[in-house]
């Protein structure tokens, strides 16, 4: 299998994009095959809608699989004893994608989470404060994407604590408390994007006031609700910044299907693949690329997923590259912008639900 | 089961009075054809009607020439009348359905209620502002009773009060369309006709020796045949068949390299039906235990290719422009393909005969309709294996 060790000790955005492929390429062929061997379903597609795992040259002429496919089936890898299954929220038909975490899938998200997380935010990771109900983490919420966000990110910090309790209702007084702490450790905040922007409303006249870089602020999973809301990411940062006194504010894009693997958007404002990871802007035809600046669905690639085939996986999200190797940020390799979901067509004909 | 705990307020009226009325007339009454035959004038009148096919297909159909040419198949020893109040569930997503569903409901001698989609289509709304418009022409007052036409948002409650009202229904939509409606409770002697999903199968049988304009034109038909609706209307084929010996065949790769320019030309795809497309062929390699190949030379005309025919190709859901493709080498070998499913065959280089006579030596459990290619979607009062009207009349044995 992959020799995850040795990815480790590199710095995740260390390596331009031509070393970058190097790496990546022998080691999404391993897991082609793994997968291959040892998922009947992910054989199945690949042998009877691509044709062949042999022959690929370049990373972007692997096969990847639809994001809907972990909504209609249960695809898992291996069949022990210790597999966990985390739930999304549905976008289609409202079906819930079932992925199958093993132990060593979940120890590599959960080691990746931490080198992505260190090398965006270089801090002591004493506390975090959670935009979010204790509940989250109690009970099949754990499997969702939420809970399994939280779970992540609470195993990195010494500490944690929830900004909302069980009824929803915003606990002042712990933010307060941390607020006027001696500590000069910085302290993050994080939680879902919807999450944080109904909180936003809450507290709006409580006068809540983080001192100036005290606090950063982490959002993701929640734009497509915001959108709906029409809420910009200028209204919202602005708002953070009026309501909180917060400036360091990083949106970071990921989904259940590749938990670990996330992409944080730099002080830039561009998202970033990290070693762990690569995305592809895919046009209307998927088998060709979109030119740069060009938008076109997201495919996204994963190392880490070993107990269930979703190494390699198309999305339902408009994105589109930005530039390789050059953000101003420093960090190499390709660099994105995401779009929400792509927009849906009507369905045409005469077959629909009552 | 359920209960009225709805407000009646939330059924649209668009038409007509929600009376219950069930006022019946004979089937293929004068008054009905003649109104059919107003909209007819109605639609032909403005030419900016013109860009939507769908309607002018439809006003086309309600000729009062072509009406009695039809109403002459039916003229039988029986006398046939409406057998009541005709409840019609249209799809939400087809324009026209739910005219030819009401006027298959007339026709037949019905009081009519029609569920109008739910989204809103420019064509629907301008079919009913004609209606409206001469409903109330003073030789209509029996058909103005007749035709209740309403809108809601989908409830279990109110469709399931509906169906306790009526002698009838015509459920479109599918199998979970039906089978939600099957749930409902309805008078003892209500009767319906249910659409089904169904799979549609297009045969071609190259000529020996053809000239490329004929390619062009075949090509092209078949285009709005599959095209046409994303192929997700019951009767667009989804599935095509050779028959042929040649192992190379040049009227086949001239005829895919046609409906790829057309294509290209006219059809119109973007990111999300992209995804949806190669979505559901992976769903079908994994759900179906066939093995095939699928050929991607050109993303909007996916091939997917079968070595022997089987029943099981139904399972391979194909939409957006992909298609199984099968060679045979003898007619009878599409008893293999042929089940329950199966519901148009358009045909090209074959008699409808030649179907009809393996329909009936190999007693095959499908084909409901057998059209030229180009014709998949030329609707009639027989479908989908039902004499509609017929069906909806109340038969006088003597």
């Amino acid at each position: 299998m992959i020799n995850y060790q040795k990815i480790f000790k590199l710095d995740p955005y260390s390596l331009n994009q031509r070393k970058k492929q190097e790496l990546l390429l022998p080691n999404f062929k391993k897991l082609n095959y793994f997968h291959y061997k040892n998922c009947e379903s992910y054989r199945k597609i690949i042998d009877k809608v691509y044709g062949e795992l042999d022959n690929k040259k370049k990373l972007k002429d692997l096969p990847f699989i639809h994001v809907s496919l972990f909504k209609k089936f249960e695809l898992k890898t291996k069949q022990v004893k210790d597999l966990k299954i985390f739930k999304s929220s549905g976008t289609s038909n409202n079906l819930l994608s079932k992925i199958s975490i093993d132990k060593t899938t979940s120890l590599l998200q959960a080691r990746a989470l931490n080198k992505i997380f260190s090398n965006f935010f270089n801090i002591k990771k004493t506390k975090i404060l959670f935009v979010d109900t204790p509940n989250v983490l109690i009970g099949s919420s754990l499997y969702s994407a939420r809970g399994a966000a939280v779970n992540g990110f609470k195993q990195m910090f010494k500490n944690y604590e929830f900004l909302l309790d069980n009824k929803n209702s915003v606990q002042i007084k712990n933010i307060k408390k941390n607020i006027n702490s001696d500590s000069n450790e910085k302290i993050v905040i994080f939680g879902f994007t919807s999450l944080i922007w109904d909180f936003l409303k809450k507290i709006k006249k409580k006068n809540i006031k983080f001192k100036k870089g005290q606090a950063i602020l982490i959002h993701g999973g929640g734009w497509k609700r915001m959108e709906n809301k029409s809420v910009s990411k200028k209204i919202f940062n602005d708002s953070i910044k009026d309501i909180l006194n917060i400036t360091d504010i990083h949106n970071y894009y990921g989904m259940i299907e590749q938990t670990g693997s996330i992409f944080f958007e730099c002080e830039k404002g561009y998202f970033h693949p990290s070693i762990f990871s690569e995305i592809f802007i895919r046009d209307k035809n998927l088998s060709n690329l979109s030119q740069m600046r060009k938008r076109g669905l997201i495919q996204s690639l994963s190392i880490l997923p070993n107990s269930y085939p979703g190494h390699n996986i198309l999305t339902e999200d408009l994105g589109e590259l930005c530039g390789i190797d050059d953000c101003k940020c420093g960090r190499k390799g390709k660099y994105f912008l995401i779009f929400g979901r792509a927009p849906k067509t009507e369905a045409r004909g005469c077959s629909d639900v009552y | 089961m359920y209960t009225e705990n709805f407000s009646k307020k939330n059924i649209k009226i668009v038409i007509g009075k929600l009376d219950f009325n069930s006022d019946i007339d004979i089937a293929w009454s004068d008054e009905t054809i003649e109104f059919l035959n107003n909209i007819y004038l109605q639609i032909n009148k403005k030419r900016t009607y013109k860009k939507f096919t769908d309607l002018m297909t439809f006003g086309f159909w309600c000729r009062k020439s072509n009406l009695l040419k039809i109403k002459s198949d039916y003229e039988k020893k029986y006398r046939m009348f409406g057998r009541g109040l005709v409840l019609h569930i249209t799809p939400s997503n087809a324009s026209m359905n739910f005219a030819f569903s009401l006027a298959i409901g007339l026709l037949s001698g019905n009081s009519n209620l029609v569920r109008l989609p739910q989204r809103s289509f420019v064509q629907t709304n301008l079919l009913c502002k004609i209606i409206k418009k001469i409903i109330h022409k003073k030789n209509f007052k029996n058909i103005r009773k007749r035709v209740c036409i309403v809108k809601y948002e989908k409830s279990n409650e109110i469709s399931a009060y509906l169906s306790s009202k009526v002698d009838a229904r015509i459920i479109w939509g599918g199998d979970e369309t039906i089978n939600q409606f099957k749930k409902y409770m309805t008078k003892p002697r209500c009767i319906d006709l249910n659409f089904s999903n169904r799979y549609s199968i297009c045969l071609i049988k190259p000529p020996l020796n053809k000239i490329q304009g004929d390619i062009a034109n075949l090509a092209l038909r078949f285009y709005n045949d599959a095209y046409f609706m994303d192929q997700q209307g019951c009767s667009s084929p989804q599935a095509v068949i050779w028959l042929t010996k040649e192992k190379k065949c040049n009227f086949k790769i001239k005829f895919w390299k046609k409906v790829s320019e057309i294509v290209e030309k006219n059809y119109k795809s973007d990111l999300s039906t992209a995804g949806k497309k190669i979505s559901l062929i992976s769903e079908s390699a994994i759900k179906s235990n066939l093995s095939f190949k699928t050929k991607y030379k050109n993303f909007k005309i996916i091939k997917i290719n079968l070595k022997n025919p089987s029943k099981d190709i139904e399972k391979i859901k194909c939409q957006f422009g992909t298609f199984v493709e099968i060679q045979i080498t003898n007619l009878k070998d599409i008893k293999n393909i042929i089940s329950k499913q199966t519901q148009t065959m358009s045909l090209f280089g074959i008699e409808p005969k030649e179907i009809e006579g393996l329909i009936q030596k190999y007693k095959l459990p499908g084909i409901d309709r057998i059209v030229p290619i180009g014709r998949a979607f030329d609707i009639g009062p027989i479908w989908d294996g039902y004499d509609t009207i017929t069906s909806l009349s109340r038969i006088i044995g003597r």
